[in-house]
């Protein structure tokens, strides 16, 4: 049997710094953040050239009474009660030099469990500019366990820290366990407690100025300019994701498209995988993949956002808009990382206070605009809405579609909570962190990784599905579509069959011929998508989509998108690239633009176009949002909820959209 | 000596806890205890909730949260 590891455990409060302790000490890259909530989940690392030593990382908390389900994750690894699981051999208490007093609190209370602990001075740099000066030796002896300072998380400073943790060897004494009623009384006397420590142990030197963050938020959080500033810093982002993201996109489209026509051309003696090629992978998988840019952009934003410390302004603003809605004011935090996927949202809802008020959150946060609607708005915004009104008014639509989502989701919470689970008051508190820099390679970090997921995806399910599409859109390319293909032809243009045949194999041609052959051979690709599996699929579903103003290759793309968003934009391409003849390299978005109906009007406009994305807003097109869901509530009774209630109320606001729209028009 | 309750408190005013929350723990627990000093920094633009400076740090708090610390 191999020894049992050494287990070390990281606590302290919430945005105390406990993960980045925890990533210089592990060469770990977990998420962190400038807000309180950012670690949902316990996790596990093991000490840089220590396999033997595991290191914890917590959820962060005020108290060993949670609160919360993080909470009790973190009070239940520390007093031993996590099932499985004994107690950690040492704890790490991260003492917070800014925020010391609130820090001690819980130090207190599991000094009381009697585990062996070692105080990780952090944020004294902050602690100093407000003229607080804390004596480690002096800290040291009225704790009467060893400090160490990592503010900075040099070498040195964590060398020295992870010296200390292999060198304590002391087993963990049974130590009481925390009395689980707790009076107030009790709470004022660990505050007298903490007051003489702290006397002993921190120096005011001088009175701290006016700091940088509170003239900063002089202005942020002002009651005029604080909502100005919020505007133009949302507005921003999406103006920047919407025309910033364009030029690359350009470029990576021509790169696909160039590549497409290099590729058909090396495969013309093999049409079949040519088609698979240029029309299943590259105009499949490849219409999803260049939105890359506007994800980086977007994780761009969200991540500095996250860095300086505004998320919690943010909250602070919106806090009397949620309020109403009997959401507690902690919910803006999971919804606002919603707008980047809701899976990491659904779990940081585990920082709500109730149980109840948690469910509320994890039910509507499906409803903010996750990354993956992106490209669907991008690409209908660009092909109907940017032509006509310019750039700005085509970043005010996107910004537009992510309010739809909010808008729905406020009702909805207020009947949740009001009428349906009956959310009790639950309390609100959120420390307002210091403003600091973003740490640039946290930045570059998250958007690396919110790259490279986006490319695994595009890779792995998106290319799968993209394939079984094209086949779907390609099979069974019988004789008798070819046949009745060329006889419609050759009744319309009035010619016989045999020279349609003999127009489809001649190579030198003139002008109008040209123009004739190119004509006949759209139209067989036209009735070879229509006689495929899919096309025969697609029409049978057609009329349940009509009354959205859907034709069958849009309803067949949002059946396909049910599994994940983007196979919407995949599929859609696919079906407008088997249609098309290779020579014609348009963008999707042109393609989808210059569409005809047999009557030659335009097939979409930016009716149908709004139509469908309030669709892709509301509806429930995501297999591993449900899937965590359903973990998160250990309920498929509520996973299959979220999906009927989202995908009726896309149905049913599209559809209304249409018809009033189509009754102005 | 009775308080007032620390929601009453007016914008940049500050004050002195007289008594903590009794069904409120995480108010105590995060320093909402009798001895403190309290102030109302800022006021968010539609009223609610309130920044209050406790322990020397910013917390966004409720306004109706508040109604159960008693200051002087």
């Amino acid at each position: 049997m191999t020894p049992r590891r050494k287990r070390v455990a990281l606590a302290g409060n919430p945005n105390a710094g406990k993960t980045t302790v925890f990533n210089a000490l592990c060469g770990a890259r977990q998420k962190t953040g400038n807000y309180a909530g950012v670690t949902v989940e316990r996790k596990l690392g093991e000490l840089k050239q220590h396999p033997e030593i595991e290191i914890l990382d917590l959820p962060g908390t005020y108290s060993l009474k949670a609160k919360s389900t993080d909470e009790a994750i973190t009070s239940e690894v520390l007093m031993g009660t996590a099932a499985g699981e004994e107690k950690p051999d040492l704890v790490l208490t991260v003492l917070d030099a800014s925020n010391l007093k609130r820090s001690l609190y819980l130090t207190l209370q599991l000094k009381e469990l009697g585990i062996p602990l070692v105080g990780v001075l952090t944020m004294t740099d902050i602690a100093a500019r407000r003229g607080l000066a804390v004596d480690v030796p002096a800290l040291e002896k009225q704790l009467g366990f060893p400090v160490c300072e990592v503010t900075m998380a040099t070498a040195e400073q964590v060398n020295e820290l992870a010296r200390i943790i292999t060198s304590s060897t002391r087993p963990p004494s049974e130590g009481g366990a925390t009395r689980s009623r707790v009076s107030a009384s009790e709470v004022e006397e660990r505050y007298r407690v903490i007051d003489a420590i702290i006397r002993k142990a921190v120096k005011q030197s001088t009175q701290p100025k006016n700091s940088v963050t509170s003239r900063i938020d002089a202005f942020l959080t002002h009651r005029v300019f604080g909502l100005v500033a919020f505007a133009l810093i949302i507005g921003g982002v999406f103006f920047s994701i919407y025309a910033g993201a364009r030029p690359v996109m350009d470029a990576i489209d021509a790169g696909m498209k160039a590549l497409g026509a290099f590729l058909g051309g090396k495969l013309e003696a093999y049409p079949v995988t040519a088609s698979l090629v240029s029309d299943g992978v590259i105009a499949g998988a490849g219409s999803v993949f260049v939105f890359l840019p506007q994800i980086m952009i977007l994780f761009f934003f969200i991540s500095v956002l996250e860095e300086t410390g505004y998320l919690a302004r943010a909250a602070f603003l919106m806090d009397k808009l949620l309020g109403w809605t009997g959401l507690n004011g902690r919910a803006f935090i999971p919804l606002l990382s919603s707008f980047a996927c809701a899976i990491p949202g659904i779990l940081s809802a585990r920082v709500m206070p109730t149980d109840r008020a948690r469910m509320a959150t994890i039910l509507i946060a499906p409803l903010m605009s996750c990354s993956a609607r992106l490209p669907v708005y991008v690409l209908f915004i660009g092909a109907f809405i940017e032509p006509r009104a310019g750039a700005l008014w085509a970043a005010a639509a996107l910004f537009g579609m992510h309010l739809v989502g909010i808008a729905v989701a406020m009702p909805l919470a207020w009947l949740l909570n009001r009428k349906i689970l009956k959310t009790g008051e639950s309390p609100f508190l959120l420390e307002l962190p210091e403003y600091r820099k973003p740490y640039l390679p946290n930045v570059v970090r998250r958007v690396y990784d919110a790259a490279t997921d986006f490319l695994k995806r595009v890779g792995t399910v998106i290319f799968a599905l993209s394939i079984i599409i094209w086949a779907l859109a390609y099979f069974p390319h019988k004789q008798t579509t070819h046949d009745s293909g060329i006889s419609t032809f050759a009744k319309s243009a009035g010619l016989d069959k045999t020279d349609v045949e003999a127009l489809l194999q001649k190579t030198k041609l003139n002008e109008t011929e040209t123009a004739k052959k190119r004509e006949l051979e759209n139209g067989l690709r036209a009735a070879y998508l229509k006689d495929s599996f899919l096309g025969t699929f697609g029409r049978a579903v057609e009329p349940v989509f009509r009354p959205l103003g859907f034709d069958w290759k849009i309803s067949v793309a949002i059946l396909a998108a049910f599994p994940a968003r983007e196979v919407f934009v995949s599929t859609l391409g696919i079906i407008f690239s088997v249609t098309d003849a290779k020579d014609d390299p348009a963008a999707l978005g042109k393609k989808l633009a210059a569409e005809k109906k047999s009557d030659g009007k335009p097939a979409y406009d930016m009716l149908l176009a709004l139509s469908i994305m309030i669709f892709f807003a509301l509806c429930a097109q995501c297999m591993s949002t449900l899937a965590t869901i359903r973990r998160e509530l250990g309920s498929t009774g509520w996973a299959v909820a979220v999906f009927i209630a989202m995908t009726s109320l896309a149905y049913v606001i599209s559809l209304a959209v249409y018809q009033v729209g189509k009754k102005l028009a | 000596m009775r308080g007032r309750p620390l929601s009453d408190l007016k914008p940049g005013e500050s004050a002195t806890i007289v008594k903590a929350p009794q069904n409120n723990e995480r108010l105590a627990e995060i320093g909402f205890v009798a001895g403190e000093r309290v102030s109302i920094m800022r006021v968010a633009p539609f009223g609610d909730p309130v920044v209050v400076q406790v322990l020397d740090t910013p917390v966004i708090i409720r306004r109706a949260e508040l109604a159960e610390v008693l200051v002087s």
